[in-house]
């Protein structure tokens, strides 16, 4: 669907005992008084090109930190990210271009106006052509089932609705590595075969999906599973292979 | 002009629309659902009239009246809190991550998000200007020099608005006190700009405070230089507002390198 042929594999994100820390700080009888909160601990980690990876994991050990260092938000303290072979960058648009982050906890949606407005803002965000948006749109819209809500605004959504329409706009510009975090989990059970397929295409076509979800069903398109805990790796499995080469 | 030129233009009048477009779509989003922008507006008319009731009173001459309806209008301008709010709260609860890892210069997006709160703004409070300078005869007279000098001075209001907006919420993030710097901006505003009371019924010694500091060009030297019809009273203004959005970028710049997003 991406159009984003692979003909090798290559590795797309890389942990390099990588620490990530949160600052935390208050006033104290006008004193500033700061506290280190360790989210990632020397983590490990690689993703190769087209791999959809599972992630799971206690509340707290460090997963969205994980993500979102992908993103580059959060800079490590210590060791290396590294995104398809570089750091990432906030302040990079061409990486910007490449990846696609969906979060159960925030929104890209224009929540007051119809949800086509919203896939038309993403379109001037990523200046993507016309036509290649009209088709896009016009083939998530139909994979999503969200035919009938384009004329509604998402303020007007169900959870599940909503989380499909969060996806459909993440996927609109043809990312290389599609981040999920629990977007998946407020879906039912009629709308995840589908949606696992449309993840199951997207890494064929050689993108890359890692997706943090606590509910097993969402995590059934996954080559390999990894465990965080407490900000490290506590499992890595490989539970089905499939993707180019391996 | 060579090839390299050429296409740099191309681009950056590509990228200059595609603000306005996202600007348009935000600004239209800003006055969504209708009827509450509508019904907020006339809130917001009924505070004008008792302003401009008040003034009239003070001043039966009318010329504080013909003051207040280009200094309101001048002020709403300034797209009132809107970018303030948006960024401390996307900031605090991180959901400003969403516009960052977007390819756009989050920087760019953040001037669009003002430039949407501007046109909300001015939509929701020039109806009221209207109404009350109307009612209360305060139709100011303007040369056409002056109108189109006023014209003008307001994109500056509303540049070092934007300004003074990333600062005062760059400190407001800074210091976990967003609310508190958004009612502190509104209120030295409101006082030091003219926009609620006319700079020239304050005692003299804080005229010339106040004419010193930078928050007189969101309202007052609009008014002068629609009075005056002079371009000479807009340098300051420039100067100021380009100071003003200076700042403002550089502190945002350096908290959106180390925008902390908490939990899953």
């Amino acid at each position: 669907m991406t159009g984003v042929g692979t003909s090798h594999m290559e590795c797309s994100v890389e942990f390099d005992h990588v620490c990530i820390e949160y600052e935390s700080w208050r006033y104290e009888r006008m004193r500033r008084v700061t506290q280190r909160i360790r989210a990632l601990e020397d983590l490990n980690l690689s993703f190769s090109q087209g791999e959809i990876v599972g992630v799971k994991g206690p509340n707290g050990s460090g997963k969205s930190s994980m993500l979102r260092a992908m993103c580059g938000v959060h800079a490590p303290v210590n060791g290396n990210v590294l995104v398809f072979g570089k750091p990432p960058s906030l302040f990079d648009p061409k990486f910007k271009r490449r990846i696609a982050y969906s979060s159960s906890r925030r929104t890209s949606l224009l929540p007051d106006l119809p949800l086509i407005d919203s896939f038309i803002l993403r379109r001037e965000l990523f200046a993507m052509p016309r036509s290649d948006w009209e088709g896009r749109t016009h083939s998530l819209v139909e994979r999503l089932s969200l035919g009938a809500l384009t004329n509604r605004p998402p303020r007007e959504f169900s959870q599940g609705q909503r989380a499909r329409a969060e996806l459909a706009i993440a996927l609109l510009h043809g990312p290389s590595l599609i981040l999920l975090d629990e977007t998946t989990e407020a879906l039912d059970l009629q709308y995840l075969p589908g949606l696992l397929a449309l993840l199951d295409e997207l890494s064929a076509d050689g993108a890359t999906v890692c997706m943090i979800s606590h509910r097993p069903d969402d995590l059934e398109c996954a080559h390999r599973i990894v465990t965080i805990d407490r900000g490290r790796v506590a499992a890595d499995e490989r539970i089905r292979r499939g993707i180019a080469g391996s | 002009m060579n090839g390299s030129d050429a296409g740099s233009q191309v681009v950056d009048r590509t990228a200059a629309t595609r603000l306005l477009r996202m600007a348009a779509i935000l600004a239209r989003e800003r006055i969504t659902p209708a009827w509450d922008f509508i019904m907020s507006s006339l809130g917001s008319t009924v505070l004008l009239i008792a302003q401009f009731a008040f003034l009239r009173g003070l001043d039966p001459s009318g010329d504080t009246v013909r003051y207040l309806a280009l200094a309101r209008t001048a002020y709403a301008f300034s797209g009132g809190q809107h970018l303030e709010r948006f960024l401390i709260d996307g900031y605090m609860s991180g959901s400003l991550m969403m516009d960052v890892i977007t390819p756009l210069n989050p920087l760019a997006f953040i001037v669009a998000r003002s430039f949407a709160g501007m046109l909300a703004s001015a939509a929701a409070t020039l109806p009221g200007v209207l109404v009350a300078a109307l009612l209360l005869g305060g139709m100011p007279g303007m040369s056409w020099p002056g109108a189109a000098l006023y014209a003008v001075s307001l994109i500056f209001v509303w540049l070092a608005s934007t300004g003074l907006a990333l600062i005062s919420s760059s400190i407001g993030v800074a210091l976990k006190q967003g609310e508190a710097a958004v009612q502190l901006r509104v209120f030295i505003t409101q006082l030091a700009s003219g926009a609620l009371i006319p700079v020239y019924l304050y005692p003299e010694w804080v005229q010339r405070v106040i004419r010193v500091l930078p928050f007189v060009h969101l309202a007052d030297t609009s008014v002068a230089i629609a009075l005056g019809g002079s371009v000479s009273s807009m340098y300051a203004q420039i100067i100021w507002s380009a100071a003003l959005l200076g700042i403002g970028i550089v502190l945002w710049r350096r908290r959106l390198a180390r925008l902390d997003v908490y939990g899953g």
